[in-house]
């Protein structure tokens, strides 16, 4: 009994100390931060190779790689964690960003470069710094476990003493009781987030050093979801914020097991009594977490209906988009394992699963974007549907009945493990579902009433589809089952989604309150949706069964659970069709790529590594950088897509001419400074506008505005009389504006010849792949492209040019090489900034009565932004003057000259500035002037 | 006249495309309470969440004794000498009063001397505090945090003292209580910018008044004054009929 009792503490220790970290990072940044124990993962990694590769002293290869934990600590907290917290509030989407970073980490350590040599490894073990035992209660303790028995305490009192007497420990605590306030108190914030996680980091380097000499290996299993489960519930009892009540919490847990082995002899019983304790933590101290943990917001970003332009509303509906996506969508789905790559059994096998993976994410996307609630244990419902199958399969059960009954008991189970959870969002959930993702193949799968304990798992006979449509053998037929009960499943949810029970669901992950008060009950409703999540999980686990032949527990490990998130996340939560993308954009690269890169992770992890990266990366940069995912940046292209239809349905009727340009109060500030300040012009057709003005005066900015690289604060740009003040850039050259930018770089690298051509690109479209095998049509849009592009060098005598990189012309060649490239897209506005900017004053003359003949030939309007008063005056029909942001005149060249408030602001009294073309004042620009009258 | 301790000059402040400020400007001289009024949704609190620096104002210049602040972040104005207790939460609720008022201290912890001093003064004026000094502060009655809040804000000494709705939530008499600690406040020389749905408390404390009505400045003059103008009492007074109709 001693030696349960020793052995209890050791292990409650190690749960205390991840405990600790959890409680740390809560404390700081109010969210559970479930990449805790892969933060130090790779200095324990690093450790093993210096001393075991490298041959260094221990004693130093130990600070060396706290280092490396502090520092992986500050770069999470720069790189993720705080560009996330200035974005949204939503602790969920921290949540799920720690799962992206725990991915990207526990990939980098498969990385073989970064690992000790494995058979030295296997030799010589983990190393450690002395030896020596010591016996206590009948327990030998090694080194590795006289470590942690010191340096736990010691670790876990420093850690209080830091938070709870230093004044940078003050600060952590205060800047997460009152985040204003403490800015209020002059708190820097930013410093005091960075010092959390570089303590966090250390503290996790530490942890995973003391834990590595028990790991057989480094892997996803050996820090993960088993170990974690623990810490949440030590945490737990001390509602996540206390310290010593975390360090309890682990020994208790480490004590109820070690003592439940001792009377049952069986690791996977004692794993349940410990999750049972852990349930009975939430239960007991529900009020504590509660307050600590209530998330207020959502996961989801909801994602607007598309938007249809009114002139193709009756040529496009979202339904028949969503028609025609189906109808690709299966149509690729059929033909790809016909494709010769794929031909083979292995890899149908694998496009089967592909299949799976894609139903659990649509029912985590139910779950997660639909109802609000995190899942840490999806991947387990998978195998409750398989073994049921596999148990049933050689009763002669038809696969619908299978079907049924496996999502029956799916739902059952996650509707049970969510009870706790129904009134809370967030934590309680995730820590259920963890629970059963790691006590499930634990003990629930071993167990042989239900699955087997078996290595080879439990045989699964194929099963009829129904009486007379005979039985699926081969790995194809399985594929095109799956395919069928994936489309059914994306049927019904796209069904749901659009009747009363859809909005019913989303309106209670809203504002349950007001739902309430609709006669909605929003526990009801939650638990419904646990109900059919769990249900089309738990079906999925048929169809893995059948493709698998045999179920076994392997085939479940909890951090596989854990890994499915990425799916729905980068599919766009919220979106079933996205969820299905999310599937293949992970796990088909996995299949289909990564084997060809063994270089990278090695060929033990190729897969494993690859995959963990490939959805850590996806994880954060949804998180980070696109919030609606796949589904989100799909719209957007269907949206600009049926822009430019629109435009050009639009464009047919003739219409009441409107000015080109007219900019009305346009409002902008940088910080507190307003640049643009009721700025507004107007150009009208066929005219040529100069816009003057000191520098700063905010000309390129309103130029910037017009042509939408900036948004106004305020007023109004109609091109057109379309007001596009809303419009990004792309949209507004549908409207027939061009603009050249004051440095014409262009492509260094293309001749002026292809810059024609590429600025041509949009009016002849030709797909890459069909101009790669020179399609026909591809090859009369060439020659198309090419007369044309011709024309445009003719039109601007740059014929001897055309050959010529436009790197190697001179700067005023290459302005009318851009004009060129605007005049391709055949603009109705060209917006020129500075085009003699820096152009030899021989140069300069060429511009005006080119650009006089561009307007007259193509029935254009021009804005010029110029210094060069002379060029201006020669040029334009009319001339706005700015100064600070506003227009102080506008009238003719004369007018505007004349104007003694521009004089004053601008043009001065000293005429050799004035017209100063070219700088040289070789030739008097005033002569030029007088010509012109 | 002096140079205003605190100045706004044309705020201007935006939500994301909802504009809630249009050229507010308003200066405070040294020693004054000046009463910033108006309906709810009137800009009031988001005013002085620009001029404590915790919102980036999209135009206009805010000056502190006469020196350019705009833009400076919240961290960096306390050591400046301005200091704001927002409405609701202002203290920690998770860390002992003596936390709270130790964290106050940030910017002066070199000078522990001065610190011990002030800490009496604030004692001095609020003495329920040295009682609760090892009490988490969320568990103390809502007055009390009140009390906590302008013990520290008052620790600095600063120069200007900006309060967000210093009567939301409490008990008459206890408001009556902290009307009487700020006017002593004032007494000793600390300027005032107190933010006021009620009329009344304002008129209480401050001479002059600032009227804000749609994120414009309505009426600007001796808080007296403000009280005969009709128009501008009904739309406060109004707002309270209603409230007190519903009760």
């Amino acid at each position: 009994m001693s030696e349960t009792v020793v052995l209890g503490v050791i292990h409650g220790m190690t749960i205390g100390l991840l405990a600790v970290g959890l409680v740390l990072v809560y404390k700081a940044n109010r969210f559970i931060n479930l990449a805790h124990a892969q933060l130090g993962a790779l200095s324990a990694v690093l450790l093993a190779k210096f001393v075991i590769d490298w041959d260094i002293s221990w004693w130093l290869a130990f600070p060396v790689a706290v280092v490396i934990g502090i520092l992986t600590g500050l770069a999470v907290e720069r790189w993720v964690i705080r560009p996330l917290r200035s974005k949204s509030k939503a602790t969920e989407m921290l949540l799920l960003a720690s799962i992206g970073v725990s991915e990207l980490l526990l990939a980098l350590i498969f990385i073989p470069a970064l690992r000790p040599n494995n058979n030295k490894l296997t030799v010589r073990g983990y190393p450690l710094p002395f030896k020596a035992h010591v016996d206590v209660g009948g327990v030998r303790l090694n080194a590795d476990l006289l470590m942690i028995v010191v340096l736990v305490p010691v670790l876990v009192a420093g850690l209080a003493y830091f938070l709870r007497s230093t004044f940078m420990g003050k600060m952590i605590r205060g800047t997460a009781s009152n985040q204003e306030a403490a800015r209020l108190c002059g708190v820097p914030i930013g410093r005091v987030s960075a010092v959390t996680w570089g303590v966090a980091g250390a503290f996790s380097a530490v942890t995973a050093v003391l834990l590595a000499p028990a790991q057989a290996s480094f892997d996803a299993a050996s820090l993960g979801p088993e170990l974690l489960l623990r810490a949440l519930g030590a945490a737990a009892v001390g509602g996540f914020v206390s310290i010593p009540a975390a360090c309890l919490g682990g020994l208790g847990l480490g004590l109820v097991e070690q003592i439940s082995l001792y009377i049952t002899h069986d690791g996977s019983d004692a794993l349940l009594v410990v999750f049972a304790a852990i349930l009975l933590v939430f239960v007991v101290r529900a009020r504590v977490i509660n307050a600590a943990a209530t998330a207020e917001t959502s996961v989801t970003v909801d994602r607007p209906p598309l938007r249809i332009p009114d002139a193709v509303r009756e040529l496009v509906t979202p339904s028949r988009i969503r028609l025609v996506l189906a109808v690709i969508g299966l149509a690729v789905a059929v033909i790809v394992p016909h494709l010769p790559y794929f031909a083979s059994t292995a890899h149908q096998f694998e496009l089967t699963l592909i299949l799976v993976y894609a139903m659990v994410g649509v029912a985590l996307t139910l779950l997660m974007g639909w109802a609000g609630q995190v899942s840490l244990g999806h991947f387990t419902l998978v195998g409750v549907g398989a073994f049921i199958a596999a148990r049933l399969s050689p009763h002669q059960w038809s696969l619908p009945a299978l079907v049924f009954v496996a999502g029956l008991a799916g739902a059952a189970l996650l509707t049970v493990t969510g009870l706790p959870a129904v009134r809370l969002r967030g934590l309680t959930m995730a820590v259920t579902t963890l629970g059963v993702a790691v006590v499930a193949p634990a003990w629930l799968f071993r167990q042989s009433w239900f699955g087997s304990s078996s290595p080879f798992g439990a045989e699964v006979i194929p099963v009829a589809v129904a009486k007379k449509l005979g039985t699926p053998h081969s790995q194809l037929h399985i594929y095109h089952v799956a395919l069928v009960v994936l489309a059914l499943v994306l049927l019904a949810g796209a069904a749901l989604r659009r009747s009363v029970g859809g909005r019913v669901v989303l309106a209670v992950r809203d504002n349950e309150a007001a739902a309430a008060a609709f006669g909605i009950t929003p526990a009801t409703v939650k638990l419904a949706v646990l109900a059919l999540s769990g249900f089309v999980a738990a079906s999925a686990g048929v169809l893995w069964a059948l493709a698998w032949r045999s179920v076994s527990v392997n085939q479940f490990n909890p951090a596989l659970s854990l890994g499915i998130l990425a799916v729905p996340v980068i599919g766009g939560l919220g979106s079933v069709a996205g969820a299905v993308a999310g599937a293949v954009l992970l796990y088909a690269p996995t299949y289909f790529v990564s084997p060809h890169l063994t270089g990278l992770f090695g060929e033990f992890g190729r897969q494993a590594g690859f995959q963990l990266g490939l959805g850590g990366l996806g994880l954060l940069a949804v998180t980070l950088a696109y919030p609606a995912g796949v589904a989100g940046a799909a719209q957007r292209a269907a949206e600009v897509f049926l822009e430019r239809i629109a435009r050009r349905r639009e464009a047919r009727p003739e219409q009441v001419p409107q000015p080109p340009l007219v900019v009305e109060n346009v409002q902008l500030s940088f910080g507190g400074l307003r640049v643009l300040d009721d700025a507004a012009i107007r150009v009208d057709e066929g005219e040529i506008v100069g816009l003057i003005g000191p520098n700063g005066a905010g000309k390129t900015t309103l130029l910037n505005v017009i042509s939408g690289v900036l948004h106004a604060q305020a007023g109004s740009v109609r091109l057109f009389g379309e007001e596009v003040v809303d419009l990004s850039p792309e949209f507004r050259a549908e409207y027939g504006l061009a603009r050249s930018f004051q440095h014409a770089r262009l492509f260094p690298g293309l001749t002026v010849m292809e810059t024609i051509q590429l600025a041509l690109t949009n009016t002849h479209r030709v797909g890459i792949l069909s101009s790669a095998l020179s399609a026909p049509w591809a090859r009369d849009a060439e020659r198309e492209t090419r007369r044309e592009a011709q024309e445009i060098l003719e039109r601007l005598n740059l014929t001897r040019w055309a050959d010529t990189l436009t790197s190697d012309l001179s700067t005023g060649t290459r302005r009318i090489c851009d004009l060129g490239a605007q005049l391709a897209m055949r603009p109705k506005l060209i917006v020129l900034d500075e085009p003699t900017g820096g152009v030899a004053q021989r140069e300069v003359e060429m511009f005006p009565p080119l650009l006089r003949r561009i307007r007259d030939e193509l029935g254009c309007s021009l804005l010029i932004v110029e210094h060069d008063m002379p060029m201006l005056m020669s040029l334009c029909d009319r001339i706005y003057a700015m100064v600070a942001g506003q227009v102080i005149a506008e009238g003719t060249p004369e007018e505007v000259r004349a104007n003694p408030m521009v004089v004053a602001s601008y043009l001065g009294t000293d005429d050799a500035a004035i017209h100063r073309s070219g700088g040289n004042g070789r030739r008097p620009a005033r002569t030029r002037e007088k010509a012109r009258r | 006249m002096t140079t205003p301790i605190l100045e706004a000059r044309n705020i201007e402040f935006s939500y994301g495309r909802l504009q809630v400020l249009f050229g507010i400007s308003l200066a405070v001289a040294p020693g004054e309470a000046l009463a910033l009024l108006g309906t709810n949704g009137a800009g009031k609190s988001t005013l002085l969440r620009v001029i404590a620096g915790l919102e980036t104002p999209s135009s206009g210049e805010v000056l502190l004794n006469g020196e350019a602040v705009t833009g400076a972040p919240a961290e960096t104005l306390v050591g400046q000498g301005l200091v704001l207790i927002p409405g609701g939460r202002s203290v920690f609720p998770d860390m002992t009063v003596d936390e709270n008022l130790e964290l106050q201290a940030l910017t002066v912890r070199h000078r522990a001397d001065w610190v011990r001093e002030r800490l009496d003064h604030v004692f001095e004026l609020f003495p329920r505090l040295r009682e609760r000094l090892r009490q988490p502060a969320g568990s103390l009655s809502g007055g009390e945090q009140q009390q906590l809040a302008l013990g520290k804000a008052i620790l600095l000494e600063p120069s200007v003292l900006c309060i967000d709705e210093l009567s939301l939530g409490l008990a008459p008499i206890v408001v009556h209580e902290l009307l009487e600690i700020v006017r002593r406040i004032k007494e000793t020389g600390i300027a005032v910018l107190l933010v006021e749905q009620s009329l009344n408390i304002a008129c209480q404390l401050c001479e002059r008044a600032v009227f804000l009505e749609k994120g414009a400045v309505r009426f600007e003059g001796r808080a007296a004054d403000l009280l005969e103008r009709d128009d501008i009492a009904r739309a406060v007074f109004l707002g309270g009929a209603h409230e007190g109709a519903r009760r």
